[in-house]
């Protein structure tokens, strides 16, 4: 049955953290989303990546019904656990503070290839080595 | 979009900036940004209150702000996009929302509000400098502004076989205006689950009352670990049980479960206390029956840590179809015999026996 769209909620939270406190209590209530169904249905699909950032994208429906689904890590997050690096390089042209493999952008362009605007696995592999050299880290064979 | 850039930005302004931005900088937008912006000193140091940021811009630069500003926030970030076209789609998700992004992120006010905002003002007068970023609004936010909002859509319903649960601020009286007719044998439940988990509505929770009405007999002691809002302790205690003890480490949850077994007239029977399946106990006696509706991750860790001593019957939920099967890999290992797996969706619950 199709249903009228109110608007979507982005929220970008922690895999498994998801509690009613801000940012999920007070973007979700005014919508009249019961939060706790929501923070136990985001917490038991994201327990796998707990230690990654998961957005999920709620959509609310005109009679307050609601539905969401689970994105992929931010692709700097991905690159940074790649490369066992806590934070980018402030200056990424000339001090480079880690280095991932072809093979793990490979990994990391498949994962987030429904969310790049890639039309195939080479062009998505371009933007996550884009990415890589902004945080500074290399990309070797 | 890609967050890379943005996330840069981010390194770049922690490691180079140690001061703040100079007053009267920037252009456009940016314009007066440090002037307006009204703040009430850091004087509450209360969890429940928090300043809210927000501004509204383009689905693109939100992703961008939203990077930046992750790290900063606490919890994290909400973008929210109003839907401008009056259309409907069969599958909704061939019909995007296409209006203005409000980004919004939060921070609690305590002694570092101060310190924070100015981090926050800094990554923002960073990213204004790469692209125009429009001036955010900061209000003051209380978890009483949004705690009662869901409760609107919040009705009496049946679940079970035999349990209507009721709002506890909704009268009797409209029990038929929401399609609900009370039968002999029903057992009305008055719930005001608060914030915590435990509102009737979600499968799990549907599964363990079933579970219960099936498993629960006259003079049983029940230890309802993860109590949340105390609903199935009680439902236990109304189906039949002697007494239970309700645990959660969340000590929201424990203060509206005293209110729910008191609204139900069963706190002389139920025991509330904070804390989890470990709490220490007089006589050391496992209960008849255990319920855990959490997550199955937790289970599978109460499980390794003992779990399975503390109870001889146990039913347990918040376990999603594609994690069942390592629940009840881990239960058997600790000595306990999987006797009926039931399925609701995708959520499971199991029912145990020690074996």
């Amino acid at each position: 049955m199709a249903k009228k769209i109110k608007s979507t909620v982005k929220i970008q939270i922690n895999a498994g953290k998801a509690s009613p406190a801000p940012p999920i209590g007070p973007s979700l209530a005014p919508h009249g989303i019961n939060l706790m169904m929501f923070c136990k249905e985001y917490n038991a699909r994201t327990t796998q990546q707990v230690g990654y950032i998961i957005p999920a994208t709620i959509t609310v429906f005109s009679d307050n019904s609601f539905t969401f689904i689970l994105g992929t890590p931010p692709t700097a997050q991905l690159i940074r656990k790649a490369a066992g690096v806590e934070k980018g390089s402030g200056t990424p042209n000339r001090q480079k503070v880690g280095r991932i493999s072809r093979k793990q952008v490979k990994e990391i362009a498949e994962m987030k290839m429904k969310d790049l605007n890639a039309i195939d696995i080479d062009g998505a592999m371009k933007q996550v080595e884009g990415t890589a050299r902004s945080l500074g880290i290399d990309v070797v064979e | 979009m890609d967050s890379g850039g943005a996330q840069n930005l981010i390194d770049e302004t922690r490691e180079t900036c140690h001061r703040p931005p100079p007053l009267g900088a920037g252009d456009g937008m940016f314009r007066g940004y440090q002037s307006t912006i009204h703040y009430d000193p850091p004087t509450m140091t209360s969890p429940t209150e928090w300043v809210e940021l927000s501004l509204e811009t383009t689905p693109e630069l939100a992703e961008a702000i939203s990077d930046a500003l992750f790290p900063l926030v606490d919890g994290g970030v909400s973008l929210e996009q109003m839907n401008r076209t009056e259309g409907t789609a069969d599958r909704w998700e061939d019909e995007a929302a296409s209006g203005p992004v409000i980004v919004r992120a939060y921070l609690e006010k305590n002694e570092q509000l101060a310190e924070r905002r100015s981090k926050v003002e800094q990554t923002l007068f960073y990213l204004n400098m790469v692209q125009p970023v429009p001036q955010p609004k900061f209000r003051d936010v209380a978890q009483s502004d949004w705690s009662e909002a869901w409760k609107e859509n919040y009705k009496p319903l049946r679940i079970g076989r035999r349990l209507v649960i009721r709002p506890s601020w909704i009268s009797p009286d409209a029990d038929a205006a929401h399609g609900i007719e009370i039968r002999s044998d029903d057992i009305v439940l008055a719930l005001d689950p608060g914030m915590a988990f435990g509102t009737g509505l979600h499968p799990t929770t549907q599964l363990c009352a079933a579970a219960l009405e099936d498993v629960v007999t006259p003079g049983m002691r029940v230890f309802d670990v993860g109590t949340g809002s105390g609903i199935l302790a009680i439902y236990a205690v109304k189906l039949g049980a002697a007494s239970a003890l309700a645990v959660d480490t969340d000590p929201e949850s424990v203060r509206v479960t005293e209110e729910n077994i008191a609204i139900n007239g069963v706190a002389s029977s139920i025991e509330v206390r904070q804390g989890s399946f470990d709490v220490p106990q007089a006589d050391g006696e496992p209960y008849d029956l255990l319920v855990a509706n959490i997550l199955a991750g937790v289970i599978m860790s109460m499980l390794r840590d003992g779990l399975a001593a503390r109870g001889r019957r146990f039913v347990f939920s918040g376990i999603l179809d594609t994690q069942a099967d390592a629940v009840v890999s881990e239960a058997e290992s600790r000595g306990l015999r999987l006797i009926e797996r039931r399925q609701m969706l995708d959520w499971v619950g199991l029912i145990f026996e020690r074996a």
